[in-house]
């Protein structure tokens, strides 16, 4: 129904390097001398003794593109969805929740924006506030998902329909690199609770352990330690499987 | 873009490369089972890695997130959800606990829902207060439109699940729409 859009150009416009790496607003900070240097433009620096201004020309932050956006701004907007949609699908996956789930649970939370989008208070805490009612809706998604079940049997039918369910798994048939498929076969073999912790972190770009933890409702100070267990326990997995399949070809080659 | 001059640095960068996060506590932990922190960080790239390239969103789901953008109205009234019989509660309800009720208000105007799933839609029984008219029903796929009767009762089936909210149209003749609630 709304598709008839042809946003990229619009979306690069704001955010030319997205699609590779999220900004930091110190990344993006210059000093004043080197501004002066390269613009000619001492006036600038004068009134603007900070030179935010020269960070505000790479790219926009959360308060402007909000603010932007709450002007009816479409790229703007556009350029937050750039910026924070892995990240919300990687909270939906984290949920196991299916490709088709996963989207609704999705959609919702940038619908949630939009009747928000005059209320964010922290526009730095935007992705927390993403994750958090990312969270609320794969909660109530899960809910439907069990009721569905039990009552027909089958999915939902939703916007999705259309897109092939995959389920909340990748099919690691589909990797192609050994090492990945030794890495991805052992995630699977790993605790619920850290298959849920990683799968938020494999967010691109990476989240902050803050907006992690309001995603997972787990404390922020457990998230790093709990990162290093997961990836500990992960690694073992692999490493053990390596030697079992060193053993199993050498036996298999004798 | 106005260029705003922000109210203050971050207290750290909110968007710290992983491997800075290295060397917690747990690290030793790590290191004790033969596993370095450097070890994991290279597994965690290699995860970030492999979910971007076989588990990205969807172009359709981008593209939804864009287009939800088109759902805003400044005009209408908003009709914040006062009720909702399966919110609250984090665990996955029993499955037999009767349809849902839902309840939004705006000022002068309530609306209470029964929603009930019939197979793979859900049908709506709605009661309204100051409102008139029709009411139209807003989902993913689509707008319905239900008729009000004089004592404030109107019904439709068949709607999909998914994202969905109502429009009204109160006495006074302006309009007023519901939060977005998920069937």
């Amino acid at each position: 129904m709304l598709m008839e859009h042809s946003f990229e150009q619009r979306v690069l416009t704001y955010l030319p390097h997205q699609a590779e790496s999220r900004w930091s607003p110190l990344e993006g900070f210059r000093p004043v001398q080197e501004n002066v240097g390269k613009s000619g433009e001492p006036a600038r620096a004068e009134v603007e003794p900070r030179a935010w201004k020269s960070f505000e020309t790479i790219v926009p932050d959360n308060a402007s593109l909000l603010a932007a956006a709450g002007a009816g701004d479409q790229a703007a907007w556009n350029a937050l969805v750039v910026q924070y949609n892995r990240f919300v699908w990687s909270v939906a996956r984290s949920f196991r929740l299916s490709t088709a789930d996963a989207g609704d649970a999705v959609q919702m939370t940038w619908l949630r924006l939009v009747e928000n989008l005059d209320k964010i208070s922290d526009p730095e805490r935007l992705a927390s506030w993403l994750g958090t009612t990312a969270r609320r809706e794969c909660l109530q998604l899960l809910r439907r998902s069990s009721r569905n079940r039990s009552e027909t049997g089958l999915g939902a039918e939703t916007v999705l329909t259309n897109t092939p369910d995959s389920g909340p798994a990748v099919d690691v048939n589909l990797l192609t690199d050994e090492r990945d498929r030794a890495l991805w076969t052992a995630m699977g073999m790993l605790g619920e609770k850290c298959q849920q912790l990683l799968r938020v972190l494999m967010a691109s770009p990476p989240p902050a352990y803050a907006e992690v933890a309001k995603a997972l409702e787990m404390p922020i100070g457990s998230i790093g330690p709990a990162r290093q267990r997961c990836l500990t326990q992960l690694r073992k997995i692999v490493v053990k499987d390596e030697v079992l399949g060193r053993e199993t070809l050498t036996r298999e080659g004798s | 873009m106005n260029a705003q001059t922000p109210r203050s640095i971050p207290e750290r960068p909110a968007h710290e490369p992983i491997h800075d996060h290295a060397g917690d506590a747990d690290a030793e932990a790590g290191s004790a089972a033969g596993v370095s922190a450097r070890d994991n960080d290279l597994d965690m790239q290699a995860l970030a890695r492999i979910a971007q390239e076989y588990d990205a969103p969807p172009s359709i789901v981008d593209q939804l997130a864009m287009a939800a953008f088109e759902t805003r109205h400044l005009d209408l009234q908003f009709a914040a959800l006062m009720a909702d019989s399966e919110a609250g509660s984090e665990l996955v309800r029993s499955v037999d606990a009767g349809p849902r009720m839902v309840s939004f208000e705006c000022g002068d105007i309530s609306v209470e829902l029964q929603l009930t799933h019939v197979g793979e839609k859900i049908s709506i029984n709605g009661l309204v207060i100051g409102a008139t008219g029709a009411v139209v029903i807003q989902t993913s796929s689509g707008s319905l439109e239900a008729a009000i009767d004089e004592a404030g009762w109107f019904a439709r089936d068949g709607v999909v699940t998914g994202a969905l909210r109502l429009r009204l149209t109160n006495s006074n003749g302006s309009g007023v729409v519901t939060e977005w609630i998920t069937t």
